[in-house]
């Protein structure tokens, strides 16, 4: 045994006579006993995240299962909407605030990672290191996408470091022995593990035991051992001695299913609401169009400009992390590549947000030519009085006499719209990531209390729980979906009791139409069900952003119909990947039917 | 539990002199440096749920910054303890109800006799954490030990918290002495249980091990089939090409069997390939278990004297009882 005797300590405590004071020894007794971890009856770390999550009695019964019975081996495997990132969230936190885990590692699908990374800044106050493999060594908790993270060299840096806790999200990737990942997460030197997936069969029962044998090696047998014991058929689509595997199975898996929680889920009602351009307003639109394209093929590597140095569009998205993620993925063709896109959406949002946008680019362009094209476009846009997209959005308000949350990309749009409405004595209120976090929560308050309108931007509204409101309007429309549901999921989720109406507003023939009717209503995205488009975008088989596939469709397009076809295979893949997750969903109901290892939670 | 927070936040203001009033269940703290730079001046909070207001009233419990920096602040400092307990009852009345109970155990039809004799001894104090790391686990717990020669270690006693301290005016304490005799009488309480831990830890080994290893075998068997499978189809085809009644079939069986035995050389070569791959990556699954090593580590969180009153029951059919009443230990000798 190891003694750590603090000798030094005691003995200049005894020459400096410092001896404790009655009252400091009782402290230090309790502090020690509330710090225990011996059969955990209160999350420690509840007190943090409890004002930021509605925290759920199956998400608490499986964490303290995960904390007392588990041997800090799960597989969280929750159906989809039942909030298993915040269970894992809630794990985490519990290991961290009982200094169980310093050292932590989450692996994710490429376009989870940063969702990952604003759930846990957001709601658990946990801020995780999301970038630049080059820099993880100097970093103690690290979120990375599996396939960055199993590179010979990232995999080298990972495997060389004892992790405390190690977190698998989509873990149902990890169903082969065989695969670069399954042998990749299995070397990882790891103290606790926690996989998850909303869909642990999908083909066969042996993909189980292959995830639960990398959980908890051994803890099924052999795989012949499993076979002869638990399966019927050579295929594995069918289980014998269920009761058995369901307590074994239940001693390292949670299982929650909807109808085993009693918790409502009502419906989306979609209305999209087409406007159309005057004829000046939409040769002004494709104008812009052209420019941005012209713009895109002409960007060489000369005009490379540094991220940092367009902190004007930070504001707008997402985070500044996001921002550096989207700059290195456009690397090739500049930071001012990645503005173009963020043009084209902004020319979509309003007159006035594209042509501030257009004014903005100018400053970074020093061709004489293009500058002018550039003022040539801002006059005309300028000229615009009339917005039939404001127009609407306030007759929808007037009509509505309930609260109603607006949803835009874009700051400058928020503030117009800010502004427009007051004009027409319509009470709102803005809410956007600039804002600390003590006006967020004044924002709020009035939204509940006094406000009809709150104006938010993706950014600001990120982890916040808006359900007393039903009606989101998007005033502009995201092009990554998994966007498009954070938006929704601030009212569709647990708590709210009226159906959520969508009203979606673009102008047609414009990328937002396009995007709208061909790729979103493909996939019946707006109502999709809570959690399912995490599942799909993980099955997505692409490295890109969503984002930057749409942007390259329209851009690298000779044609409008060219581009029409180009939008028209991203839906293909979408939807493909929806249909697979489908699949699966048949095939895991029809097993975890047979085994309710949901009655866990009962 | 909330309880114990509820206490530990009050000995916390007691321990530092901190100026609070608690009025309807809500704390007004002003507080002082150095605790003003991190809780700010002055601080209005609460631990029920009720009496929580914006801005105003904070609600604090596990988790909250203020329960966190306490519990943290405590749990890593080192205490030096030089304290005797201030009994509730003094004399022959604070054992009077142990004495009533032990009369009822003890006389078995006769009426026994006892004699009661009361001494102060000095038991040694010592709080450590330890950290034990296993296979699958890691552990953390922080435990209280009070021990003494004539006495067996008293572990965790939550009547610590209940009794009345006062400061001991001369505390000798030789800590290089202290710390070699704790590091022993640790050593001893903790060896049952550790060596239960590590008996799990090598048992999960062993059987992850030979898991691994029938795994291996398995594989092993498998490939070896296909191996056997592949010899036996070369030898039919031979075998039906001898037979051929034709010089033609004959010759073409043999051209069909050399295509074959290509065929089965290369998927030969495939599987004693992969077996080998499987052998090196399952002796390498299989090393690095064996190479999880079990470690316990203590870290000395605080040390020194805790004074109490201890009554000597002596019965007259020689039976022994030493009882602390302010702990409520009882040990038969």
């Amino acid at each position: 045994m190891e003694f750590l005797t603090n000798e030094e300590g005691f003995l200049r405590l005894q020459k400096d006579k410092l001896w404790a004071s009655p009252s400091e020894v009782v402290v230090s007794l309790l502090a020690n006993k509330a710090n225990s971890l011996e059969n955990v009856k209160e999350l420690l770390g509840e007190q943090n995240y409890k004002d930021k999550i509605q925290m759920l009695q199956h998400q608490k019964a499986a964490t303290l299962k995960v904390l007392n019975e588990f041997t800090h081996r799960a597989l969280l495997a929750d159906e989809v909407g039942l909030g298993k990132t915040i269970e894992a969230g809630m794990i985490l936190k519990e290991y961290i605030v009982r200094k169980l885990a310093s050292k932590i590692l989450i692996l994710t699908p490429a376009t989870l990672t940063l969702q990952w990374q604003e759930e846990l800044r957001s709601k658990f106050d946990e801020d995780f290191f999301a970038n630049k493999p080059e820099d993880w060594d100097m970093h103690d908790k690290i979120i990375a996408s599996i396939d960055t993270a199993k590179t010979e060299r990232n995999a080298k840096l990972i495997c060389s470091q004892n992790w405390d806790l190690l977190v698998v999200d989509e873990a149902h990737k990890l169903k082969n022995k065989q695969t670069l990942n399954y042998k990749f997460v299995k070397k990882i030197p790891k103290q606790r593990f926690l996989m998850l997936t909303a869909t642990p069969l999908q083909n066969n029962i042996f993909e189980l035991w292959n995830m639960l044998d990398l959980l908890h090696p051994g803890f099924l047998g052999t795989s012949k051992q499993f076979k002869d014991q638990y399966i019927r058929d050579n295929k594995g689509l069918e289980v014998q001695h269920g009761d058995e595997l369901r307590k074994k199975l239940g001693r390292i898996m949670i299982r929650t299913l909807r109808k085993h929680t009693n918790i409502k889920f009502v419906d989306r009602k979609i209305e999209t609401i087409l406007l159309d351009y005057t004829s000046e307003q939409l040769k002004w639109y494709q104008d812009v169009l052209i420019f941005v394209k012209k713009q895109y093929v002409s960007l060489n590597k000369e005009e490379k400009k540094s991220v940092e140095s367009s902190s004007e569009d930070s504001e707008e998205i997402i985070s500044q992390v996001e921002l550096k993620q989207k700059a290195r993925e456009y690397q090739s063709k500049g930071i001012l590549g990645f503005r173009l896109i963020m043009l084209t959406r902004q020319i979509s949002s309003s007159f006035r947000t594209g042509v501030k946008a257009l004014e903005r680019y100018s400053q970074d362009i020093d061709e004489e030519m293009q500058q002018k094209e550039i003022q040539n476009l801002v006059m005309r846009g300028k000229q615009f009085l009339e917005d039939q997209k404001t127009d609407m959005l306030i007759k929808l308000i007037k009509k509505a006499k309930t609260k109603v949350i607006v949803f835009t990309t874009f700051l400058e749009s928020q503030k117009n719209l800010l502004i427009d409405l007051a004009m027409q004595n319509i009470s709102a209120i803005g809410f956007n990531g600039t804002m600390n976090l003590q006006e967020k929560e004044a924002a709020i308050n009035l939204f509940r209390n006094d406000v009809q309108v709150l104006v938010c931007t993706d950014s600001g509204s990120e982890g916040r729980n808006l359900q007393f409101a039903y009606i989101i309007v998007n005033y502009d429309l995201p092009w990554n979906p998994m966007r498009v549901e954070q938006r929704i999921g601030r009212v569709h989720r647990i708590g709210q009791e009226h159906d959520v109406h969508i009203i979606n507003l673009a102008f047609n023939d414009t990328v937002e139409a396009y995007i709208l009717n061909r790729l979103y209503e493909k996939i019946d995205l707006f109502k999709t069900a809570v959690g399912d488009m995490d599942t799909i975008l993980a099955e997505l088989k692409t490295t890109k952003s969503f984002e930057t596939m749409l942007f390259e469709s329209f851009i690298t397009a000779d044609t409008d119909k060219e581009a029409k076809q180009n939008v028209d295979k991203v839906a293909e893949q979408l939807k493909d990947a929806k249909n697979e997750t489908e699949k699966i969903k048949s095939f895991d109901e029809k097993i975890f039917g047979e085994l309710h290892i949901g009655d866990n939670h009962e | 539990m909330s309880d114990i927070l509820k206490q530990l936040f009050e000995s916390f203001l007691e321990a530092k002199e901190i100026n609070y009033k608690l009025k309807d269940d809500v704390y007004t703290i002003h507080f002082e440096k150095p605790y003003d730079a991190i809780f700010g001046e002055k601080a209005k909070c609460t631990f029920n749920k009720d009496k929580e207001k914006d801005g105003e009233i904070k609600l604090i419990g596990h988790g909250s910054f203020m329960i966190s920096k306490i519990i943290s602040e405590y749990s890593d400092k080192p205490l030096l303890v030089g304290l005797k307990i201030k009994p509730k009852q003094k004399g022959i009345i604070a054992v009077q109800d142990k004495i009533d109970e032990l009369q009822e155990k003890e006389k078995n039809g006769y009426i026994a006799t006892y004699k009661v004799s009361e001494e102060k001894i000095q038991l040694r104090w010592l709080t450590v954490r330890l950290e034990v790391q296993a296979a699958l686990q890691k552990e953390i717990q922080a435990m209280t030990l009070l021990y003494h020669d004539s006495l067996d270690p008293i572990v965790n006693k939550d009547e610590l918290l209940d009794v009345n301290y006062e400061k001991l005016s001369q505390v000798k304490l030789d800590i290089k002495k202290e710390i070699t005799c704790a590091q022993k009488i640790l050593e001893k309480y903790l060896a049952h249980d550790l060596k239960k831990k590590q008996e799990y830890h090598a048992e999960f080994i062993k059987t992850e091990t030979k898991l691994k290893d029938e795994h291996y075998q398995q594989l092993m068997r498998e490939a070896d089939m296909i191996v056997q499978r592949a010899v036996q189809k070369i030898e039919d085809t031979r075998s039906a090409a001898l037979k051929a009644r034709s010089f033609e079939k004959m010759y073409e069986r043999g051209a069909e069997k050399k295509k074959e035995e290509k065929k089965l050389k290369e998927r030969e070569k495939e599987v004693v390939g992969e077996k080998e791959l499987l052998r090196k990556e399952l002796l390498n699954e299989i090393d690095q278990i064996k190479h999880i090593k079990f470690k316990a580590k203590t870290e000395f969180l605080s040390i020194g004297i805790l004074e109490v009153e201890m009554f000597i029951i002596a019965y007259s059919n020689g039976k022994t009882y030493k009882y602390i009443p302010e702990l409520q230990v009882l040990e038969k000798h």
